[in-house]
């Protein structure tokens, strides 16, 4: 289990290590993992995608359903002007579906101050078009049929 | 695809000139140094009894503390970036409540995926904002921390900001907004892509009658998504 500790004058905050979070994504006859938070790797992936499954650096595994027609991957941060210090807040995922677009949303913070721990996912459904050129399509046979 | 760079610089002149660099220092424009143990610093000061600090640099840790106004509101007269880097203080002279356009950049380097959001905390933790300049005071209870996105237009003179309950501003309101946290900031470029550009915004403290004393330390960041 690997964690940063980012200290404030208020609260500490829990982050995971961004160098050993990242992604494994399965096709047909291979798979890719992701470098880490700072070097994703997404842009460079095919489509095909079967499966997606995440990896915390705390050592938490969340996999994500294969049943999108493509997926969209997405890193929230901020940063800090005056010290450059870093905390990443959410990976989100988005599944793409014949009229909507599923967001899992994986928190890779906690602290004292909010329930929110590392790992966990919220879900949520979003009927907005989301534009963008790094989404990657999912191997056909692998698409479920549900709107 | 990696994270993307941000580089963040300011204009030292009164030549109110867009930055045309990719990330490097010229003429008119520093870079803020955000690395190492001892990271540069934004001070507003001045309007105290030594009537301001000296310009265009002042020697490290000078300070003029600023004299609250009788009534009403003050914006702290002057700007400056505290350089360990370069030695001394270097003053920002477009910064300010006036119709300067060009003060303070962010230079991206790679793609952004959303917008870019400027937001201040008391601290790195990025989830509080109690401190007197980000709470306010009695009288006036807005953030002290005025900002403005000035990528497409000028800001009309003597402007302030609004402190929202959930929202942000954009550089096509031609508007400002008084930073808290992530209720209320600005957002530099109003569209949900930024790639290789500079982006703008002007910035001033602006203090009430009624402030404790104080000296406070909030943290400006920037939150944006990657892919």
């Amino acid at each position: 289990m690997t964690l940063r500790t980012i200290k404030g004058k208020y609260n500490n905050i829990k982050n995971v290590e961004p160098s050993k979070t990242y992604f494994i994504v399965d096709y047909e006859n291979t798979s890719i993992q992701g470098g880490g938070l700072d070097n994703t790797g997404w842009q460079e992936l095919p489509d095909g995608i079967v499966k997606i499954t995440y990896f915390l650096s705390t050592g938490v595994v969340i996999e994500i359903p294969p049943m999108f027609e493509a997926y969209l991957h997405l890193v929230e941060v901020s940063r800090a002007i005056l010290d450059n210090s870093v905390v990443y807040h959410y990976v989100f995922i988005k599944g793409k579906l014949k009229d909507k677009i599923i967001s899992y949303r994986i928190s890779l913070k906690e602290d004292t101050l909010h329930k929110l721990k590392i790992g966990d996912i919220h879900i949520t459904e979003d009927e907005t078009p989301i534009k963008s050129n790094y989404w990657k399509k999912a191997e056909e046979n692998y698409v479920r049929n549900i709107n | 695809m990696a994270a993307p760079t941000l580089y963040f610089l300011y204009n030292t002149t009164t030549d109110d000139i867009p930055y045309g660099g990719n990330g490097s220092p010229d003429s008119r424009w520093k870079l803020i140094t955000i690395t190492g143990t001892n990271p540069d610093m934004k001070v507003f000061t001045g309007g105290g009894i030594n009537n301001g600090l000296p310009t265009p640099t002042a020697p490290l840790n000078s300070r003029d503390a600023t004299i609250r106004p009788l009534t009403g509101r003050l914006p702290i007269p002057q700007t400056y970036i505290e350089s360990p880097t370069e030695g001394h203080m270097v003053n920002v002279p477009l910064a300010g409540r006036t119709t300067n356009r060009y003060v303070f950049a962010v230079y991206v380097k790679g793609d952004i995926t959303s917008d870019l959001y400027l937001e201040a905390w008391d601290d790195d933790n990025f989830n509080s904002f109690g401190t007197p300049v980000l709470s306010g005071t009695h009288d006036y209870p807005d953030s002290m921390l005025n900002t403005i996105a000035t990528t497409y237009q000028t800001p009309i003179d003597n402007w302030t900001g609004t402190t929202l309950s959930g929202g942000w501003q954009t550089p096509a309101s031609g508007t400002g907004v008084c930073l808290r946290g992530s209720l209320s900031r600005l957002r530099l470029k109003g569209q949900d892509s930024v790639s290789d550009e500079a982006l703008y915004y002007n910035m001033y403290v602006y203090l009430p009658y009624d402030a404790p004393l104080f000296h406070n330390q909030p943290v400006e960041a920037f939150r944006y998504l990657y892919i």
